[in-house]
């Protein structure tokens, strides 16, 4: 086929559309006080506005508590250790009602055999919602980051509860035909679909405790064609989760002085992880450090990256994974940050 | 207070003024390419401007925004065709009468685009995103790649087997803007 033909009629095929002009109401959703934005699916908008002083304050507070639990044996927060990894609203602007509160969700992304993970976002959201609806809102929005996906739609969960009385917690599909997989969903994203409704529900009730997912009548046995008549628990962490990820700092943070301490877990080959700052395809202050290896869960890492010689500017952060294969194809988990 | 200026000179809100100026157009119709549908087109796009005003600060240069933008399009479309599938499962919806060609030449023309945009919407997803990305946006095989997170290699197959698959489907067409 003629390229310059198939330009053509692609170009042509919408060159009579016209789409009303919306700067209006782009500035009206941006604006801090009325940070709202019309969305086809109904989507809370989590970035309604920022958080003041106070409240990071107290979502660091918060986090500092997730972190404590999350190094615990057995709790439902595998992902991370130590702090978001990325944070959904604006934290410059000041929130008119200064009453938010933090919770994770999980999306899914792809590892670089382009296996479906899971990897997890914070969000930030009003405090006036429970634990269900917040994971519900979080696992049927768009994750922040672009290279994330979530197989959820407004209207597809609904009712997320916990029953410790039958040792589940409870989520009930909106429609019936979510039991059955899409034609373009594959087999693998589906089971990753289930484990992040799976995962982001216990990390909101912060219990292990299966998932059981119900229609109106009862149990359903399959959702998106993965079977489900009984209680899903947790997949494995290796099988589930990303393989490294980095804690600290923040997506978009801004760090001065001489040292930057990045923090994060992995479980890799004989644990080494490689950390350093990529610039046009350079790299600076590469730094090795060791997390950990064998048995399903993530082993923490610590690593301080001299900055005195590193030019101010905007870098990614890179974490990765010794890749053992020498296809230098490594798991990794990157963060934009400038330096001062 | 003022807008907070970042490292390019540009805030947040001036930076949503000159994207939105340089790209609101071109960046819905290509979603119209992806998902068959103006307003939805544009609720996806406006939502990826205010999610790149959100991210202003971690973005930082022109040339990141965009391609952060147009992943969001193609990203945010593919999510809405999936739940759209799922809802038409569920929903039976009263089909829209089928467009009646008439023998003047605007009505031509208006076949012509619905059985593009239908050739299109019938391909898998990927070689439709590859297809209009390499097409419509003219990104290089590179670019493709970064914005879908996919290899090279799996763009230039994609590219060949949805040109061949268009090809087959809208071969009178072809013939006709030779």
């Amino acid at each position: 086929m003629n390229d310059d033909q198939l330009r053509r009629l692609l170009n042509d095929a919408v060159s009579d559309v016209e789409p009303e002009d919306r700067i209006e109401e782009l500035r009206a959703s941006v604006r801090p006080s009325t940070r709202v934005v019309r969305h086809f699916h109904a989507r809370p908008w989590y970035a309604a506005a920022g958080i003041v002083a106070a409240v990071i304050c107290l979502v660091a507070y918060i986090t500092n508590l997730a972190s404590n639990r999350s190094s615990e044996p057995g709790f439902a927060h595998p992902g991370g250790s130590s702090g978001p990894t990325m944070i959904a609203s604006d934290t410059s602007q000041p929130s008119p009602t200064g009453a938010t509160q933090e919770y994770t969700v999980y999306y899914v992304g792809q590892d670089p055999r382009d296996k479906p993970v899971l990897f997890r976002e914070l969000h930030r959201s009003e405090a006036s919602k429970s634990p269900g609806q917040l994971a519900e809102d979080g696992l049927q929005s768009t994750p922040l980051d672009p290279d994330y996906s979530t197989a959820w739609g407004s209207g597809d969960l609904r009712d997320a509860q916990l029953h410790r009385e039958i040792g589940a917690i409870t989520v009930t599909l909106g429609y019936a035909s979510l039991q059955r997989r899409p034609p373009d969903m594959t087999p693998a994203y589906a089971r990753a679909a289930v484990q992040q409704v799976v995962y982001t529900l216990q990390a909101a009730f912060h219990t292990r405790l299966p998932v059981q997912f119900q229609m109106s009548t009862g149990p359903t046995p399959t959702v998106l064609g993965v079977p489900t008549p009984d209680p899903v628990g947790a997949g494995g962490v290796l099988d589930t989760l990303s393989h490294i990820s980095v804690s600290s700092p923040n997506q978009g943070d801004t760090v001065s002085g001489d040292k930057l301490r990045v923090t994060g877990l992995n479980n890799g080959y004989e644990g080494s992880v490689l950390v350093y700052l990529e610039r046009g395809g350079k790299r600076y202050s590469p730094r090795p450090t060791i997390g950990g290896t064998i048995e399903d869960k993530l082993f923490p890492w610590a690593v301080t990256l001299d900055l005195a010689k590193v030019t101010p500017g905007t870098y990614t952060l890179v974490a990765q994974n010794d890749d053992a294969s020498g296809r230098n194809n490594p798991e990794q988990d990157t963060r934009v940050i400038t330096v001062e | 207070m003022p807008p907070r200026r970042q490292v390019s000179g540009w805030s947040a809100d001036e930076a949503l003024e000159l994207l939105y100026a340089a790209h609101w157009r071109r960046l819905v119709r290509l979603a119209v390419l992806l998902v068959h549908d103006v307003g939805t087109a544009e609720e996806i796009v406006q939502e990826c401007f205010v999610s790149v005003h959100g991210r202003w600060s971690r973005l930082n240069d022109p040339d990141k925004a965009l391609a952060y933008l147009r992943r969001s399009v193609v990203n945010r479309s593919r999510s809405h065709l999936r739940h759209l599938a799922v809802v038409r499962r569920h929903v039976e919806r009263e089909q829209a009468p089928e467009p009646q060609p008439g023998a003047d030449h605007a009505a031509y023309d208006q076949v012509r685009r619905a059985t593009v945009l239908a050739a299109l919407g019938s391909l898998p997803r990927r070689q439709r995103e590859v297809l209009v990305l390499r097409y419509y946006l003219d990104l290089s095989e590179a670019e493709i790649a970064d914005t879908l997170g996919i290899s090279r290699g799996a763009v230039k197959s994609h590219a060949s087997r949805g040109a061949g698959a268009l090809r087959a489907q809208l071969g009178d067409i072809l013939e006709e803007t030779r």
